[in-house]
C-alpha cells in the first residue's frame, strides 16, 4: 500500500518545519534553552527562530520514561554574570605572611593517609584521626631522667592540649589584628595589601591600657583619693593644638578671619556681590 | 550714746524752726562775696555738738541764729533726717535763688563751695581761699560762743584782707593760723563771761584725779565738757593750768575723754592725737563722724562734664563742680533717683568715686601712649581715670591682689568704654616679675583707712598695733616693688605716686622716706597738687628727708574729703645702687642720692675701706676648704650627737 | 588666651553678623591698630596687638581681663554677646531702635520693649533682626531682637512686644558676678 500520498496528505495540514533565508546562522546554546540571532532585526521573524531552536532540540538524544519522552539538554556555553560581588581577600595570617616572605608554597595534601597498624585509611586529622601524637600506643618508654611515676600518657595529652591552645590563640590573634587592622588601615586593605600591623599592636596596647586606667579609677572616690605607684600609668589626655599668640606676622590672622567672614556674611547673602553670578547674568542681559 | 543723740535730735528740730529766718535775711545780699561772708559764720558745723549742748539746755535766739549749719554731727541714723531736711529746704529754696549757698555750706560743714549756674567758669572762687576759710573757721567755731555777729564779721573780713594782702599759699596758712589762734583766744574769754549754767564755772578749770569717779562716768555731756576744758587750757597753758599739774596729765585725760567720746581704740587715739595740733585733732575726729559729700567724676572718655551735669539735671539731681581743681569731678547734694542706677551711670558716663581718689592720679598725671600700671586698682576708679587721660591710648595694666574685687574692677572699666586695660590678680609685690618697664606706676597701698573713717567707723576700734606694723612693712615691699616696675629711660614718664587714704605717719611719711632710702635712685618731686598740706619732714622723735615736704597731705576738717597722702617719685635711673659700692659705682651714686650728706659719708667710707679689701687665691683656697671642713664636721655632729651624749651621760 | 580656632570664629562672627553684618570687617581691619580677637576663659576678647603682646606676659591663672569682653562661648559651643560690646556694635549697627524715656527703666531691668515705647526705628528693619536699643538722646542701652518687622509693627497693639530683650547695660550690675 502506498501510504506516500496519505503522508503527504497528513505533511499538507502542518506547515513546514525548515526555515529558509538566514544570512547569518543561528547560535545556541541548548543547555539553557536559548538562540541568538545576530541578522539585523528587522528580517527576524520569531516564528522562525522558535522553529529553528525547537528543531534543534528535537535532534538532541532523548530519553524516555514514565512521564514521556525527554530531551537531554547539554551543559550550558554562555556565562553567566556573578549574582554576587566577589569575596574581599581575608587579611593574612601571620604564617601566611611569613610563608610568603619566606616562599614557602602551600602544598595540597590528601585528607585520608593510610594507617600501618590498622591496615586501613584513616583520616589525616579530627575525628578518628591518626594525629593522636603517640597517647593511642599501648606502651610508652619512660624518657631518660623523667620521673618513673609520671603518667606519660598523661603527659602526652598535656603537650597536645597546649600545643591546640596555643594554636587557638594565634588563632584569636590573628582574628583581633585583623578586626584592628581593618579599622586602623582601610586603604591598605582595600589595596588587598596588609596593614601595619606595628600600628594595630600599638592601638592595642593603648586600647588595653586605657581599660587599665579606667579599671584603676573605678572607685567611689574616681580615684581622686587614691595614691598612685612610682612609675604607674598616668592618663594621657587630649593635647589639643592651637594656633599660637604671637607670631612675626599677624596679617596672616587678620586674612584668615577674613574669610571666614566671607563665608558667613556670604551665606546670609547680605550685601555680598556674587561677581560671578552678576557677570553672567550681565552677559546674559546682552547677547 | 543714748544722751548724745537725744540732744542733737532736739536741736536739729530747732533748727528746722528757726533756719528760715537767717537765710531769708540773706537773701537780700545778693552779691557773692557779702552773701558768703554773713553765710561763714552759720556754715561752722564742726564744734555744734559742743554747742547743741549748750543751745539744748538754754534754747535763746542764739540757737536759732547758729541754726545754719546742718547738723552734720548727728549718728548716721539721724543724719539722713538732717540731710533730707536740708536738702528739703534747698529744694524749697530753688526759686529763691542764691539762697541755695548758704544750706549747701552748711551741709557741707564748712567748705564753702560756690554754687552757681551751670557754665564752664562756675570755679568762681579760689579753692586756696576756701580751705584758709574753713580751716579759720573751725578753729573760730571750736572756741565759740557769746561773740556778736558783728564781731565775728569784723574777724572774717580781717582774714581776708590779710589774704588778699598775701598771696603766697604757703604764708596764708601759716598766717591765718595765727589770726585764728588770736580770734581763739577772744572767743574763749567771752565764752567764759557767758558760761552762766556750766558745771564747771571757774576759770581754772580742776582736772579730776585718777580715782576719781568721774572718769568712768559714760555721761557723754560731762565727758564734752571736760574735753572743751581741758582744750582750752591746754591752748592756753601757762596761764590756766592748774596749780603743778603737768601737760601730760592734761593730754592723758583728753585721750581718755576722747576715746570714751568717740569710740576710738586708745592706741589708735593716740596716733591720731599727735599728727594735729590739739584744737584741730578735735576738729578731725568731729569731721569723722560727718558723711564726706557724694562725689562723681566724668568719664571723659564718653561725655562731657558739662553734659552729663545737663542730663543729671534733667533727672532731678541736685549737683555741682566739685572745685576749681578738679575738671571732671561734681559733687551730688541731693538725687531724687539712685546716683548709682542711673541710665548715665549704667552707659559709663561717670563714676561714683570719692574726691580724694581723684588726686593721686592728677599727680600721676599719665600723658597719652604710655604704658601705667595700677598696682590695686579695685574696684577702678583711678584706673578708669588713668585711661580717661590716656584717652585710649597706650595701655592700663590694672592689678589687684583680691580675685572677688577684680570683679567690680572689670565691671567697671567696661562700663566706662576702656579698651586698652589689662586686669591681672597678682601680689603687688611680684610686680617687676610679671612684667616692668612702665612709663608710670600708681601705688594706692592698701592701709588702716584712718582717713576714710567717715565712711567706715569700723576702723576706730578694729585697727591694733600689730595691723599698723603688718600694713606699714606691706607698703615698703609694694614701694619698692612700685618703684622697680618703672622705666626711668621713658621719654615722657618715669614717675611713682604712691598715696594711702590714711594720716598716720607710719603709713606716709615713713614709708616714703624708707623708699628714698633703700632706692636712691629716685626722689621725691612736687605732686602738682595745688592744695593741700605739706608732709611732715618731722614728727615726734622722727626725721624724714626734707625733700618730703612736697608730699601732701590731706585732712577731711580741712579739704572736706577724705583724708590722703600723695607722694610722687621720679625714678632717675634703673641702676639700683648697692650699699657698698666698688670705686666706679660710686659716683652713679652721688649723682642720684637724694640723701646726699648720708651717702657721701657712706661712699667715703667705701673708698676708705677698697684699697683694704684684696683678694688672695691660695689664702681664700685655705679658707673655702676650713668653711667647708668645718660644715661637714658640724653635720657630722649632728649625726653623731647620740652617740656623743651617751658618752657624757655615764 | 590664645586666639580663637576656625570654627569658635564661625561660631562667634555669625552671632555678630546679625547685629553689624558686613561691618565686622571695619573690626578685623582697622586703619589706625591691629586688633585681634583673643579666647581666655571662654571668652572672647577684642584687643589691640600690642596690649595683647604685654598681656602675654600675665599668667593664664592671673590674667583676668584684656581689653573688651565681647561675649563668651557656652558648655554647647553656642556663643553668647556681652553688654560690654555695646560700644563697638553701636558704633557699626545697621538696624537701630529708640526709645522713649518711659520706656528706658523697663528695658534696663531686663525687659522687652513694646510698642508704646518704640520712638523711632529703622526703616525696613526685617524680622528677628538683631538691633541696637538708643535712648532718645542717642546713648545706646542694649541690644535685642525684632519680634516684627518695621511693616507689621504699625498694625500692632500698643502691649505687644516689638523687640526681644538680648543684653542691656543694666547688667553691670544686675549680673556682675556671672559676667565677669
Amino acid at each position: 500500500m502506498d501510504v506516500s500520498e496519505v503522508l503527504a496528505a497528513h505533511k499538507q495540514k502542518f506547515k513546514s518545519v525548515t526555515v529558509e533565508g538566514k544570512l547569518i546562522p543561528v547560535d545556541y546554546d541548548l543547555g539553557l534553552i536559548a538562540a541568538y540571532d545576530q541578522n539585523p532585526v528587522d528580517e527576524i521573524e520569531l516564528k522562525d527562530n522558535a522553529q529553528l531552536l525547537l528543531n534543534e532540540i528535537f535532534q538532541l538524544p532523548t530519553v524516555s520514561d514514565d512521564n514521556g519522552i525527554m530531551a537531554m539538554l547539554p551543559t550550558p556555553t554562555t556565562q553567566l554574570p556573578r549574582e554576587k560581588p566577589l569575596p574581599k581577600p581575608k587579611p593574612e595570617t601571620r604564617w601566611e605572611k611569613f610563608a610568603k616572605a619566606k616562599g614557602i608554597v602551600k602544598r595540597k595534601k590528601e585528607r585520608m593517609v593510610f594507617d600501618d597498624n590498622s591496615g586501613e585509611y584513616k583520616p589525616r586529622w579530627g575525628y578518628k584521626g591518626i594525629n593522636d601524637d603517640g597517647t593511642k600506643d599501648w606502651i610508652i618508654e619512660v624518657p631518660q631522667g623523667s620521673n618513673p611515676m609520671e603518667d606519660q600518657y598523661e603527659a602526652r595529652r598535656e603537650a597536645k592540649r597546649e600545643r591546640v591552645d596555643r594554636n587557638e590563640k594565634r588563632q584569636q590573634r590573628n582574628l583581633e589584628e585583623a578586626v584592628v587592622a581593618a579599622k586602623m588601615d582601610q586603604r591598605a586593605i582595600g589595596r588587598g595589601q596588609r596593614p601595619n600591623m606595628d600600628n594595630a599592636r600599638a592601638m592595642k596596647r593603648k586600647e588595653l591600657e586605657n581599660q587599665i586606667l579606667i579599671s584603676k579609677a573605678a572607685t567611689a572616690s574616681a580615684g581622686k583619693f587614691d595614691k598612685g605607684l612610682k612609675d604607674d600609668l598616668k592618663a594621657r589626655g587630649v593635647r589639643r593644638q592651637f594656633a599660637p599668640n604671637v607670631v612675626a606676622d599677624m596679617s596672616n590672622e587678620k586674612s584668615e578671619s577674613m574669610s571666614i567672614l566671607n563665608k558667613i556674611v556670604g551665606k546670609n547673602g547680605e550685601d555680598l556681590v556674587n561677581v560671578r553670578k552678576v557677570e553672567a547674568r550681565h552677559k546674559k542681559a546682552q547677547m | 550714746m543714748a544722751g548724745r543723740q537725744s540732744t542733737t535730735k532736739k536741736v536739729s528740730k530747732q533748727q528746722a524752726n528757726a533756719s528760715s529766718s537767717p537765710k531769708k535775711a540773706n537773701v537780700s545780699n545778693n552779691t557773692n562775696s557779702s552773701a558768703k561772708r554773713k553765710a561763714a559764720p552759720l556754715s561752722d558745723s564742726t564744734p555744734k555738738r559742743a554747742k547743741g549742748g549748750k543751745a539744748a539746755s538754754k534754747p535763746t535766739g542764739k540757737a536759732g541764729a547758729k541754726a545754719g549749719k546742718a547738723s552734720a554731727n548727728a549718728d548716721s541714723s539721724e543724719s539722713e533726717d538732717d540731710e533730707s531736711w536740708a536738702y528739703g529746704a534747698v529744694s524749697q529754696s530753688d526759686s529763691e535763688g542764691e539762697d541755695m549757698e548758704d544750706d549747701f555750706v552748711s551741709a557741707e560743714e564748712g567748705s564753702d563751695i560756690e554754687v552757681g549756674q551751670l557754665d564752664d567758669d562756675f570755679l568762681g572762687d579760689e579753692f586756696a581761699e576756701s580751705d584758709e576759710e574753713a580751716k579759720g573757721e573751725g578753729a573760730d567755731m571750736f572756741a565759740s560762743g557769746g561773740e556778736s555777729e558783728d564781731e565775728e564779721e569784723e574777724e572774717e573780713e580781717d582774714i581776708f584782707a590779710s589774704n588778699s594782702e598775701d598771696s603766697d599759699d604757703d604764708d596764708m596758712e601759716a598766717k591765718s593760723r595765727k589770726l585764728d589762734e588770736a580770734a581763739k583766744a577772744q572767743a574763749e574769754a567771752a565764752e567764759a563771761e557767758l558760761q552762766t549754767n556750766m558745771a564747771l564755772e571757774d576759770d581754772k578749770f580742776v582736772l579730776p584725779g585718777d580715782d576719781h569717779e568721774s572718769l568712768q562716768s559714760t555721761d557723754l555731756q560731762v565727758v564734752l565738757a571736760r574735753i572743751q576744758e581741758i582744750v582750752r587750757v591746754l591752748n592756753n597753758f601757762r596761764d590756766l593750768r592748774e596749780g603743778n599739774r603737768s601737760r601730760s596729765d592734761y593730754i592723758s585725760q583728753l585721750l581718755k575723754d576722747l576715746c570714751l567720746y568717740y569710740g576710738y581704740n586708745e592706741y589708735l587715739m593716740e596716733k591720731l592725737f599727735y599728727i594735729f595740733p590739739v584744737s584741730e585733732a578735735i576738729e578731725f575726729f568731729e569731721a569723722n563722724e560727718v558723711p564726706r559729700p557724694v562725689t562723681i567724676r566724668t568719664n571723659t572718655l564718653k561725655t562731657r562734664r558739662r553734659e552729663l551735669a545737663q542730663a543729671l539735671i534733667n533727672r532731678g539731681v541736685n549737683l555741682d563742680p566739685i572745685g576749681k581743681w578738679s575738671k571732671v569731678g561734681l559733687q551730688v547734694f541731693d538725687s531724687p533717683v539712685p546716683i548709682g542706677a542711673t541710665p548715665e551711670y549704667l552707659a559709663g558716663h561717670y563714676m561714683l568715686q570719692a574726691a580724694s581718689s581723684f588726686l593721686p592720679v592728677m599727680a600721676l598725671a599719665p600723658q597719652e601712649h604710655e604704658r601705667v600700671l595700677d598696682m590695686a586698682s579695685a574696684p577702678g576708679g583711678k584706673s578708669t581715670y588713668i585711661a580717661a587721660l590716656l584717652k585710649n591710648t597706650g595701655m592700663v595694666f590694672a592689678n589687684d591682689a583680691n580675685k572677688d574685687r577684680t570683679k567690680a574692677l572689670v565691671a567697671n572699666i567696661h562700663r566706662l568704654g576702656v579698651k586698652n586695660a589689662v586686669v591681672c590678680n597678682y601680689d603687688g609685690r611680684e610686680f617687676p616679675g610679671v612684667i616692668g618697664g612702665f612709663d608710670r606706676v600708681l601705688l594706692d597701698a592698701p592701709c588702716s583707712g584712718t582717713g576714710v573713717i567717715s565712711k567706715d567707723a569700723s576702723v576706730k576700734t578694729n585697727k591694733s598695733e600689730q595691723d599698723f606694723q603688718m600694713l606699714s612693712q606691706l607698703q615698703k615691699q609694694l614701694v619698692l616693688s612700685a618703684i622697680d616696675s618703672v622705666d626711668a629711660g621713658s621719654a615722657t614718664g618715669g614717675y611713682i605716686v604712691y598715696s594711702t587714704c590714711s594720716v598716720v605717719v607710719e603709713e606716709n611719711e615713713d614709708v616714703v622716706n624708707y623708699a628714698l632710702r633703700k632706692r636712691p635712685n629716685v626722689k621725691l618731686v612736687s605732686t602738682g597738687l595745688d592744695f593741700g598740706k605739706e608732709g611732715f619732714t618731722r614728727y615726734r622723735e622722727k626725721t624724714f628727708h626734707p625733700t618730703l615736704s612736697l608730699t601732701r597731705r590731706y585732712y577731711p576738717h580741712m579739704h572736706n574729703m577724705d583724708g590722703f597722702y600723695v607722694a610722687k617719685f621720679k625714678k632717675l635711673s634703673n641702676k639700683i645702687p648697692a650699699k657698698k659700692e666698688t670705686e666706679a659705682d660710686a659716683d652713679d651714686v652721688e649723682e642720684f642720692t637724694p640723701i646726699s650728706e648720708d651717702s657721701d659719708k657712706s661712699s667715703d667710707k667705701a673708698k676708705a675701706k677698697a684699697p683694704k679689701v684684696t683678694f688672695n687665691a691660695d689664702e681664700d683656697e685655705g679658707l673655702i676648704r676650713a668653711s667647708r671642713a668645718k660644715l661637714l664636721q658640724t653635720q657630722k655632729g649632728i649625726k653623731l650627737r647620740p652617740k656623743k651624749s651617751s658618752e657624757s651621760k655615764p | 588666651m590664645r586666639p580663637l580656632t576656625e570654627t569658635e570664629t564661625k561660631t562667634f562672627f555669625e552671632k555678630l553678623a546679625k547685629y553689624i553684618g558686613r561691618n565686622i570687617t571695619h573690626l578685623i581691619d582697622r586703619g589706625d591698630e591691629t586688633f585681634c580677637f583673643r579666647l581666655h576663659r571662654d571668652r572672647v576678647y577684642y584687643v589691640s596687638e600690642d596690649v595683647m603682646k604685654r598681656a602675654t606676659n600675665v599668667g593664664r591663672d592671673q590674667l583676668i581681663s584684656i581689653g573688651v569682653c565681647f561675649g563668651k562661648f557656652t558648655k554647647t559651643g553656642k556663643f553668647r554677646l556681652h553688654v560690654t560690646c555695646l560700644d563697638y556694635i553701636a558704633q557699626y549697627a545697621k538696624h537701630k531702635v529708640w526709645i522713649k524715656p518711659n520706656g528706658e527703666m523697663p528695658f534696663l531691668y531686663g525687659n522687652h520693649i513694646v510698642k508704646a515705647h518704640i520712638g523711632r526705628v529703622t526703616e525696613d528693619t526685617p524680622e528677628h533682626q538683631g538691633v541696637i536699643v538708643y535712648s532718645m538722646t542717642d546713648v545706646p542701652l542694649g541690644f535685642g531682637v525684632t519680634a516684627r518687622s518695621t511693616s507689621d509693627t504699625r498694625k500692632l497693639q500698643p502691649t505687644a512686644i516689638v523687640v526681644f530683650h538680648q543684653a542691656d547695660i543694666g547688667e553691670y550690675l544686675r549680673q556682675e558676678d556671672t559676667l565677669f
